[in-house]
């Protein structure tokens, strides 16, 4: 509602990183709010339905979405490496995510739809830590990385240590994610990205489900197919308040009979139909919330049910869903 | 505080809040109201403008972060009486009907078309996705920018 | 010169439209203008106690209006029970209770918080079965707004002595309009009075509910439609509480006031399709012939009258769908809740019967094992048939040719006897449906309405017509100057289109009830008709050329003008007291047909093909009148599958975009759309309406379909895929 107050906000747009971190510190030091800004596809929308703020106190908005520093995808040999600053759109055009990170393309496909990966990055939707964020949940399933930074330095922490609790996380206040670094698996692994919303476009997911089959021994896995955990209890109701994205599973499923194409939906093969996932209700949508992100979290490993996996190598396999 | 943009064509400086968005900035400072708002919060798309080419909701764009690009709106594409292939096959395939959508709709398929001059149906939809029509039911959008497409293609 | 009707002339708007230059409300300013805003009650029922306005806070530039500023509080629809502002009594949960205005909106945002509203809560009636009971009454005596009954031979009795009896009860939730551009008005005062501009449908209804108001004659208000960004019936009775409010500030601060509504603002405030339940007990034969039906129509009208008695009475009269039946009762009720007034919206009732009616026909097909198609075509209305309330079709009856081209089209014979195709975990379907809208007012409206239009000759062989048909998107400007300009003789272009506002077009009725060609247009045509033959007339009795004698009468105003009032068709019969005759001068008919998916562990529903045929009489602009098929169609769609309004404790819990959900791009599937020409002699050219005919069959189709392909029973909308696994667990499986 307030999108009149945008005004007042003072604004800058730091030259290099060592100056936006340099800010960060004193404000930090100071005790002072700032407000990263990149894509903006979050804080703009919480400030349209968040009431005016009260002059005096209003955070610095610092304008990262072009700092050079957080910009770019490289690849070093099995290692990638997404810019803090890198957008959906950037994301799912990269020929080396393409080829290297499809799972991370197909996911950056499914956000929003074009306007919002134009602006939308994954390190917004990991630092705004919405349950839900598609991008996150895509990231779990590749054991990412995050390289933090501050003027005190850097620091990685993996993604299943950065958050602490619903919409809380291990970034210090003088801090900021530089960028996200993936070990990929071997070109060609398998892997399977779905998002289930209540459209096909612009559509908050009720469930998203990102997995991979790393094949480390043995033959290709011939077939794969996986169906989201389906108790609803667990869907709804994370443990103890524990959230963010950090269900996953790691297990040796049973042999693998045929092969999955890339891109396309896991499938339940077993014969019990599973219940759907669904179950939102908008009414439990958080407000100011992004696209992506709404809803409570499993904690990890919670009542992982077997999935009709069959392999017949020896697979590891990282799951995660994220749901209501 | 100042920042300087292109838009339309024009560089301009702008004696204009920062943080304000890009959206507010074009209706209320600039007077380009072809740019419209829907919801505010990047759902419906009919703030759709183009920065360095790339279609964005304004509302969801500070005016600071525009400093130093090119930004599109529908003002600049053709006028009434100077309209271009695509604006043109809009109205005439009957992809516009209240038109409260069809600048930012505009804007999303001048972005598609420069990058993919043919484009299929399937790209057409997926390019105007984050742009809510409530009038058409979108067939006769897909179509009008099938046929702007063409026509792009005879005269640029 | 060669007709232009028939042919898709570009829409004349539509280049202001591309390029950005058309001004809607939120694009106008006027010098000294302030902004409003709407302070609203939070809960859904309760007695207001008093409005208080923090006195810590500063309040210069700050217009306050209340109650106690309104002339006559009750804004005038078909009853007056709705305030302008609450003053004693709030009965819903956005009930506007006090304006503010402010040049700066900062300033204007932060008074917002500064005004509390004392409110002792009464216990809320928030569904119709909580209506019924009774047990709080919020409009004396039963909570009833309005009651019909219609009869026909031996009534709804007569289904207990047929061979094979159905029944069934079907059910639809509330709908929101989502028009891109939320509603909007700019309002000043002057010498001459009050000045409204806005997104609207309907001038005239705005300066009547101006007038009663703040007690002005006729000249004493200007209602003025700004180029509107759709309306869908959104735009009908809502925007003259707007023209209130925003006078009203204008009026006690003595400046402009803009009063543009945010979307939430909008979708909470706003009116929505009314809920409904219907509940149908059928008689037929052993072979699927139709006998008697007794029908039971229930709608959730919200807290305030507005137009619920007519949307409730359309509903009734399409309860039975497009089908012969011998004896018929048809009971419909509206009841009163503590949600926000329901109100008009495309379709206007029909589409909750029709949703009924369609999925019954369904029902009955199953119990009889018969394909639905069959049981349809069996008993279709024919020419010479009498519908429910004992109308003969007397002409323009293409439902047969509908049916068949869809069928066609769509290849549904062959897909519905594979049966569903599963292929992996996706269940592919086919369904159809057939329906009927009533094009115009019903019954006797148009006779008490008496719409006019004018048109002038204006200098250089051009002309202008004056009406208060608005464009709200679908085309009325063009269709409009087509009409004109082939009974004058001339091109489209020479013809122009007066802005509709009330100091300027004679009051042509409202823009609603797919009347705007079959009616306005035909009074259009008449007029232009008459000039046409007085410029002949002129020519020769003056001896000088067709051009000279178009510039003569141009020149003379005395007979520049034709101002042509709307004659109702002869033998048109309409009784209000027993609810039978003639329930609308011509029908629109039509056939859907929709292909889906189903994602068997999602339960998510993909439309992948939409087949509709459509009579609608003459089709004045094909590509005009397939956009408005299809763009309905989707509006339906979106009721059937996506677009769930949810409510707690009176409350929207999903007022945004962002949660409640309209279809996009990738949602709509490709349409084919086949337009049917069975003229009706009193439409120009021999149209009929088509603005909410598609609005009425895309839900039942889509059910049907997505019944076809899980075996799931679906007999309420809108289906998301959690209503489908809910309905998966209960067992309804056939």
């Amino acid at each position: 509602m307030s999108v009149a107050g945008l005004a007042l906000h003072p604004f800058t747009a730091p030259r290099n990183l060592p100056e936006a971190l340099g800010l960060l510190a004193e404000r930090a030091a100071r005790n002072e709010k700032t407000v990263l800004l990149a894509g903006g596809t979050d804080w703009f929308v919480e400030r349209h339905v968040a009431p005016p703020e009260t002059e005096g106190t209003l955070p610095l908005v610092v304008d990262v979405s072009r700092l050079e520093g957080l910009r770019g995808v490289s690849l070093d040999g099995d290692t990638l490496r997404v810019g803090a600053g890198v957008t959906y759109l950037e994301l799912r055009k990269d020929p080396r995510v393409v080829a290297r990170g499809p799972l991370l393309a197909a996911m950056a496909r499914d956000v929003g739809a074009l306007q919002i990966q134009a602006r939308g990055t994954l390190a917004g939707n990991l630092a705004s830590g919405s349950p839900a964020a598609d991008g996150v949940c895509a990231l779990a399933a590749l054991d990412a990385t995050l390289l933090l930074r501050s003027v005190r330095g850097a620091r990685r922490v993996p993604l299943s240590g950065f958050y602490t609790g619903y919409r809380k996380s291990v970034l210090a206040p003088d801090e900021l994610i530089e960028a996200i670094e993936i070990a990929l698996p071997p070109a060609g692994s398998p892997f399977a990205w779905r998002k289930v919303g209540t459209r096909q476009a612009q559509a908050i997911s009720k469930v998203a489900l990102a997995a991979l089959a790393v094949v480390e021994n043995g033959r290709a896995p011939a077939s794969a197919s996986a169906w989201p955990p389906s108790r609803r209890r667990w869907l709804s109701s994370p443990r103890r308040g524990r959230s963010g994205c950090r269900a996953r599973s790691r297990r040796s499923p049973p042999p693998i009979s045929s092969a999955p194409s890339s891109r396309t939906s896991p499938r339940s093969t077993t014969s019990a139909r599973p219940p759907p996932t669904g179950a939102t209700s908008p009414s439990r949508s958080s407000r100011g919330s992004s696209r992506g992100s709404r809803s409570g979290i499993f904690p990890a490993g919670a009542g992982l049910t077997p999935f009709g996996l069959r392999a017949t190598g020896r697979l590891q396999w990282r799951l995660l869903r994220a749901s209501e | 505080m100042s920042v300087t943009l292109t838009v339309n064509g024009s560089l301009l400086t702008l004696e204009a809040p920062p943080a304000a968005r890009l959206l507010d900035v074009l209706r209320e400072r600039l007077g380009l109201t072809g740019t419209k708002e829907g919801c505010g919060e990047g759902e419906c798309g009919a703030c759709t403008v183009l920065v360095d080419g790339v279609p964005v909701n304004s509302c969801l764009v500070a005016l600071g972060q525009c400093a130093g690009r090119e930004v599109t709106t529908v003002e600049g594409l053709g006028d009434a009486q100077h309209l271009t292939p695509l604006q043109e096959a809009m109205v005439t395939e009957g992809g516009a009907q209240c038109g409260i959508c069809t600048p930012g709709m505009l804007l999303s398929a001048e972005a598609l078309l420069r990058e993919k001059p043919a484009p299929t149906d399937g790209e057409i939809r997926e390019a105007i996705a984050g742009n809510v029509c409530r009038c058409t039911g979108y067939q006769r959008i897909v179509n009008a920018i099938t046929e702007g497409a063409r026509r792009r293609e005879v005269r640029p | 010169m060669a007709p232009s009707v028939g042919k898709s002339v570009p829409r004349v708007d539509g280049p202001a439209k591309v390029a950005g230059s058309a001004r809607y409300v939120d694009d106008l300013v006027l010098p000294g203008m302030l902004h409003g805003a709407t302070v609203r009650s939070d809960v859904a029922r309760g007695r207001l106690l008093g409005v208080d306005l923090d006195p810590a806070f500063d309040w210069s530039g700050i217009t306050v209006v209340t109650a106690d500023d309104v002339p006559v509080n009750a804004v005038p629809i078909i009853e007056t029970d709705q305030p302008v502002l609450a003053k004693d009594e709030i009965r819903h949960a956005y009930e506007p209770v006090a304006l503010l205005a402010c040049e700066d909106r900062l300033r204007l945002e932060k008074a917002l918080r500064h005004v509390t509203l004392r409110v002792e809560p009464l216990p809320p009636v928030l569904t119709i079965d909580d209506a019924l009971a009774a047990r709080e009454v919020i409009r004396p005596p039963d909570n009833v707004f309005k009651r019909y009954l219609m009869t026909k031979g031996r009534g709804g009795a007569a289904v207990d002595g047929c061979e094979v009896v159905v029944r069934g009860v079907y059910e639809s939730g509330a709908q929101e309009h989502v028009y891109i551009e939320p509603n909007g008005m700019i309002a000043f005062w002057d010498d001459d009075g009050a000045h409204v501009e806005g997104s609207l449908q309907c001038p005239y209804y705005v300066q009547k509910g101006v007038k009663g108001v703040f007690g002005l004659p006729d000249d004493g208000v200007d209602v003025t439609q700004a180029v509107t960004g759709g309306g869908f019936g959104g735009k009908e009775e809502y925007p003259t509480l707007l023209a209130l409010h925003a006078l009203l500030l204008a009026k006690k601060s003595g400046r402009p006031v803009k009063l543009i509504y945010g979307r939430q603002e909008d979708v909470e405030a706003s009116t929505k399709r009314h809920p409904s339940r219907v509940e149908i007990a059928s008689g037929c034969d052993r072979d699927g012939t139709l006998r008697s039906v007794s029908i039971r129509v229930l709608f959730d009208g919200g807290a305030y009258v507005t137009l619920t008695p007519v949307v409730l009475s359309r509903g009734a009269l399409h309860a039975c769908g497009a089908y012969r039946w011998e004896d018929v009762t048809v009971e419909a009720i509206a009841v009163a809740t503590n949600t926000p007034p329901n109100g008009a919206f495309r379709g206007f009732g029909a589409p909750q019967t029709v949703w009924a009616i369609e999925r019954h026909m369904d029902r009955v097909a199953r119990t009889l094992g018969i394909d639905p198609m069959e049981l349809r075509r069996k008993n279709l209305l024919r020419l010479g048939d009498t519908t429910a309330t004992g109308q003969t079709l007397k002409e323009s009856v293409g439902v047969q040719e509908c049916v068949e081209k869809a069928m066609a089209a769509s290849g549904f014979t062959q897909k519905r006897a594979r049966g569903p195709v599963v292929t992996g975990r996706v269940a592919r379907g086919i369904g159809a449906s057939v329906f009927l809208h009533g094009a115009g007012f019903t019954g006797s409206g148009e006779k008490y309405l008496k719409g006019r239009v004018a048109v002038d000759l204006l200098p250089g062989s051009r002309a202008r017509v004056r009406t208060a048909s608005t464009d709200i998107g679908q085309g009325t400007e063009t269709v409009f100057r087509q009409i004109a300009a082939d009974a004058l003789g001339v091109a489209v272009d020479a013809v122009d289109f007066a802005v509709p506002s009330t100091r300027h077009v004679p009051d042509s009725g409202p823009t609603v009830a797919s009347r705007t060609v079959m009616v306005v247009g035909s009074i259009v045509e008449k007029a232009a008709s008459a000039l046409r033959v007085r410029v002949g007339e002129e020519a020769t009795v003056s001896g000088v050329s067709r051009e000279a004698a178009w510039d003569r009468l141009a020149a003379d105003p005395g007979r520049a003008t034709a101002l042509v009032q709307y004659e109702p068709p002869p033998g048109v019969v309409w009784d209000d007291a027993t609810y039978s005759g003639d329930a609308y001068p011509a029908y629109g008919w039509a056939c859907d047909v929709a292909e889906v998916e189903v994602d068997l562990d999602t339960f998510e529903t993909k439309v992948t093909g939409f087949w509709a045929a459509v009579d609608v009489g003459r089709v004045v602009n094909p590509i005009l009148c397939a956009g408005q098929v299809e763009g309905g169609t989707l509006q339906a769609i979106g009721w059937a599958l996506t677009e769930k309004l949810v409510t707690r404790d009176g409350k929207i819990l999903n007022p945004r975009m962002t949660n409640y959900i309209v279809p996009t791009s990738l949602d709509a599937p490709p349409f084919t759309t086949i337009l049917v020409e069975a003229p009706y002699s009193r439409g120009p050219g021999g149209a009929k309406g088509v603005g909410e005919l598609p609005m009425d069959g895309g839900a039942p189709a889509v059910a049907a379909a997505i019944e076809h392909a899980t075996g799931l029973v679906l007999d309420r909308v809108p289906l998301l895929p959690e209503d489908l696994f809910e309905a998966s667990l209960k067992g309804d499986a056939r």
